[in-house]
């Protein structure tokens, strides 16, 4: 067998090339997750294809012994079971790494390549002798490759067991016959090859106090956390599980257990303007309610979204953002609606936007948004992406403080209005932190208004008056002003070493800009980190930027949008702003952050 | 060279029985190669140990178990049953292995293993088939010969040098994969018309069912060789009618299968089983094991 024996204990990326719709997603996450249960940190990404069957995917599972979750850019174990894509799968694995075929039709021929190792097995052949039904044939052979990769980089079988029988709790015939399968590749590799390979597993013990999550699952959870009773939606990728977790989870915790009743309302609206004007209902009925979606979604949304923001109601909704411009690449992913959720819909509007850096910050920034919409009476955005809201991370397990209680904001109870010396007027601030306080219909006649996106005064009244007009929207300026200093604040890690270079990024990037600063430390570049977590930006993100001469901006867009957004919002030179721009569609590797620093380190360093 | 031309009278056996020259012909040639035949002779075989012999003077043999009229003494090849080709005379080594593999364990040598055809199917994954399934219509390949005046030169040589490696695989991808039979289940049928509609020859057709003639009127198209018989399923379970195939049509390229969502239509490689003296070897083993046991 060609190729580099050299050790690779818990170190390296097994990729896992298929056909879309043949069930493969199921056995590659139980491999994720059986190295997780190995006590070694690993991290799953699906590179999916906007198709039903057919289509080529892929599987991308990263083993770090160091905690490394971004993409690593290189493949050491590749297994290609899908001929359509052999030859660049063949191509993408590192020198000395390993590809696992179904040799079925053997093709030592096509699948060779003299500084890797091929190993074949008649995954197909296996399967169809011992399963009868095509359906059960094809899902099997899927398990039988991690059966053989069980044997081949060392994965506890006890392991792999027990998360088929948790998975198949109600259907014994299926963990028998998975079992089956797994049997099939591990006893072949076994008997046919020097297994364990030199790249392989080892268990560790460096998962305690983490969970497997994908930022969709988190931030349904937190809605039902926050206490969100109604959520509207119209399904797209990729948010369309967010709103499938909620669900779940009401059916499990919002159901009156003596009669059964439903104490959630889930509505699926004729497409995402309905969606979002059913969401404006509830909240002005004082319910917690949000709406789910992706950027094309956002699109059509825009007009509600300024609304909202004019008539002050507020609304929680999920961008969960993938490839655009318009329908773009909607199973891949990309951070492209900074701009357009910071300024949705026309006129003189901004949004409070939050930006969650994995699953865990889903959780507590769905949280938060609940709590900043009620109090700041205006939609808030937040704006995971495919990556975040898709696939598994492993992150620190969630925690939650009982003493919680939700900020309703300034609504004026029932009993107060009627106590209020005069008449109840809707747009009135009476402390100057630009909000004014509100009524929940229904509650006592004297707290009626109308709600309008037209021009009104402080009364809640129609106008085309300049002076009336401007009182409002300068008000809703000040409101702005007291957003900056209710969102959250950014995660900012600094390096004793580090010089008056720093970065600046946001969201999904944090796993790639982490490991790039601590690759870049080792080669002697030592950089402070500032992500951002909210925009309108608080005065840390401010201070952050004038205590570093040069900053690198690092995100998943093309326009360098958060860059834009600090060149607009803050007095920082733009000059001194360096993008960083990785927005090809798959998840952010390392790598291109290490180069770009490195290269203009070298840059700054002859000059 | 100069060749006479005969003319020949035949008795009723078919021995000739009288011949004369009536014609000269020239054929133009480079050159001669004789290979003027060879024939059956058994002047060595007595005729008096119970082997008989037939008209031409040829050893009487059973056709199934090559066996002569004679216990224990077989025929095969050319000495069997006159000039066949090689092929023919491996299966009748093979066969002859078998009779006296019985005979030597005093068993029946007509009962022998039966032939068959084993079918496994050639599905790896939804599209995916263990063969190349995308029939290429280039033209035959021609095969390069050595020179004409080298192959005199040296008669002995290799005259067929070999495809290129592309020809060779242009070549191999204009198999048309006979070995793969389309293979139906009806009961897994849901007659969504998927195979019908791709097939690029039309020989597929779901049809209620009926006599022969009926079906044959409903058939997507006209039959070409009436006298082959046409494949019809077991009833559909939706609509009880049945799925047709005209088999003299098909050219198994294995789109239906392809297209089937339901795996109804498979693409089953067929491997034809002919029984060697190992096989009833290994029956006999298993015969004794299970007495064995039994006892």
């Amino acid at each position: 067998m060609p190729g580099n024996a050299k050790s690779r204990i818990n170190d390296f990326v097994v990729k896992l090339a298929n056909v879309n719709g043949t069930g493969s997603a199921s056995a590659n996450t139980l491999l994720m997750k059986a190295i997780f249960r190995m006590g070694i940190p690993v991290t799953g990404k699906n590179f999916f294809p906007s198709n039903i069957q057919g289509l080529p995917t892929w599987y991308e599972i990263r083993v770090s012994r160091k905690g490394y979750l971004a993409r690593s850019g290189s493949v050491d174990i590749m297994v290609a079971m899908n001929q359509a894509t052999y030859a660049q799968d063949l191509a993408e694995v590192s020198p000395g790494g390993t590809l696992i075929y179904d040799s079925t039709w053997p093709r030592e021929s096509v699948i060779a390549r003299p500084d890797i190792a091929v190993i074949g097995i008649p995954l197909a052949r296996m399967c169809n002798e011992r399963f009868a039904k095509t359906r059960v044939r094809i899902l099997m052979k899927n398990m039988a490759y991690v059966g053989a990769l069980a044997a081949l980089i060392d994965i506890e079988l006890k392991v792999i067991e027990k998360l088929v029988r948790e998975t198949f709790a109600s259907k014994q015939a299926l963990i028998e016959s998975n079992m089956d399968a797994i049997a099939l590749g591990y006893d072949y590799a076994k008997k046919h090859f020097a297994c364990p390979l030199p790249t392989r597993l080892k268990r560790l013990d460096k998962t305690a106090g983490h969970i497997m999550i994908d930022g969709n699952t988190a931030a349904a959870l937190g809605c039902v956390y926050a206490g969100a009773t109604v959520g509207a939606w119209y399904p797209i990728t990729p948010s369309t599980s967010l709103m499938d977790a909620f669900r779940a989870f009401c059916e499990e915790f919002r159901k009156d257990p003596n009669t059964g009743e439903r104490n959630f309302c889930v509505v699926q609206a004729e497409d995402e303007l309905a969606a979002i004007g059913v969401v404006l209902g509830a909240t002005w009925n004082g319910a917690r309610a949000f709406t789910p979606t992706s950027g094309p979604g956002m699109s059509l949304m825009n007009e509600f979204l300024g609304f909202a923001y004019f008539a002050e109601l507020p609304a929680v909704v999920f961008d969960v953002q993938r490839v655009g411009p318009s329908t773009g690449m909607p199973t891949r992913t990309q951070q492209g609606d900074i701009l357009a959720a910071a300024h949705a819909s026309h006129g003189d509007t901004r949004h409070v936007v939050l930006f969650p850096g994995d699953p865990r910050e889903c959780f507590e920034l769905s949280v938060a948004a609940f709590d900043l919409a009620d109090r700041l009476q205006t939609p808030v955005l937040v704006l995971s992406d495919l990556d975040i809201g898709m696939n598994d991370w492993m992150c620190r397990e969630l925690e939650w403080d009982p003493a919680y209680r939700p900020d309703r904001g300034k609504v004026l109870k029932p009993r107060t209005v009627a106590r209020l010396p005069g008449r109840f007027n809707r747009y009135v601030d009476p402390d100057g932190d630009g909000i004014a306080p509100r009524t929940i219909p229904g509650g006592h006649p004297k707290g009626s208004y109308f709600v309008r996106g037209s021009g009104h005064n402080r009364f809640g009244e129609y106008t085309e008056d300049s002076d009336e007009y401007l009182e409002v929207v300068d008000r809703l300026r000040r409101k702005w002003t007291t957003a900056a200093k209710l969102v959250p604040d950014p995660v900012i890690r600094r390096t004793r070493k580090a010089g008056n270079w720093g970065i600046v990024s946001v969201g999904s990037c944090n796993p790639a800009v982490n490991e790039a600063i601590d690759r870049l430390a080792a080669k002697g570049i030592h950089l402070n980190y500032c992500r951002v977590r909210a925009f309108p930006f608080t005065r840390k993100v401010e201070r952050f930027l004038d205590q570093h001469d040069y900053v690198f901006v690092v995100e998943q867009n093309r326009d360098a949008q958060l860059k834009s957004l600090l060149m607009l919002e803050t007095s920082y030179p733009a000059d001194r702003m360096h993008s960083i721009l990785s927005y090809g569609g798959l998840p952010m590797d390392y790598r291109c952050v290490v180069e770009a620093i490195e290269e203009a380190y070298l840059a700054g360093v002859a000059a | 060279m100069s060749c006479d031309v005969l003319e020949v009278d035949f008795d009723a056996r078919g021995a000739i029985a009288s011949s004369g020259v009536v014609d000269e012909t020239t054929i133009p040639c480079d050159d001669v190669v004789l290979a003027i035949g060879q024939e059956n002779a058994f002047p060595w075989v007595e005729r008096d140990i119970g082997i008989e012999f037939d008209n031409w003077n040829v050893p009487v043999v059973d056709p199934t178990t090559f066996e002569s009229t004679r216990k224990g003494v077989f025929f095969g090849g050319d000495a069997a049953f006159g000039p066949k080709n090689i092929i023919w005379a491996v299966e009748h080594g093979h066969q002859a292995a078998i009779s006296i593999h019985k005979y030597c364990q005093g068993a029946n040598l007509s009962d022998r293993l039966p032939r068959g055809v084993n079918l496994t199917t050639a599905k790896m994954g939804i599209h995916e088939w263990s063969y190349s399934n995308d029939y290429d219509p280039a033209g035959r390949r021609i095969m390069p010969h050595v020179d004409l005046k080298k192959r005199f030169r040296k008669l002995n040589i290799e005259v067929e040098l070999g495809f290129s490696a592309e020809d060779a695989a242009t070549e191999v991808e204009r198999c048309l994969n006979c070995d793969l039979q389309t293979v139906f289940s009806a009961g897994l049928c849901i007659e969504c018309d998927a195979c019908i509609d791709v097939c690029p020859v039309d020989c597929l057709t779901i049809t209620p069912n009926g006599d022969q003639k009926t079906i044959e009127a409903n058939l997507k198209t006209a039959r070409l060789e009436p006298e082959q018989e046409l494949y019809v399923s077991g009833p559909l379970k939706h609509t009880n009618r049945v799925m047709v195939k005209d088999e003299n049509l098909c050219v198994h390229c294995g789109l239906c299968a392809e297209r089937c969502p339901t795996g109804a239509w498979d693409m089953q490689k067929s491997t034809v089983v002919i029984p060697y003296a190992i096989d009833e070897a290994e029956r006999d083993e298993q015969l004794c094991r299970e007495t064995r046991k039994a006892g």
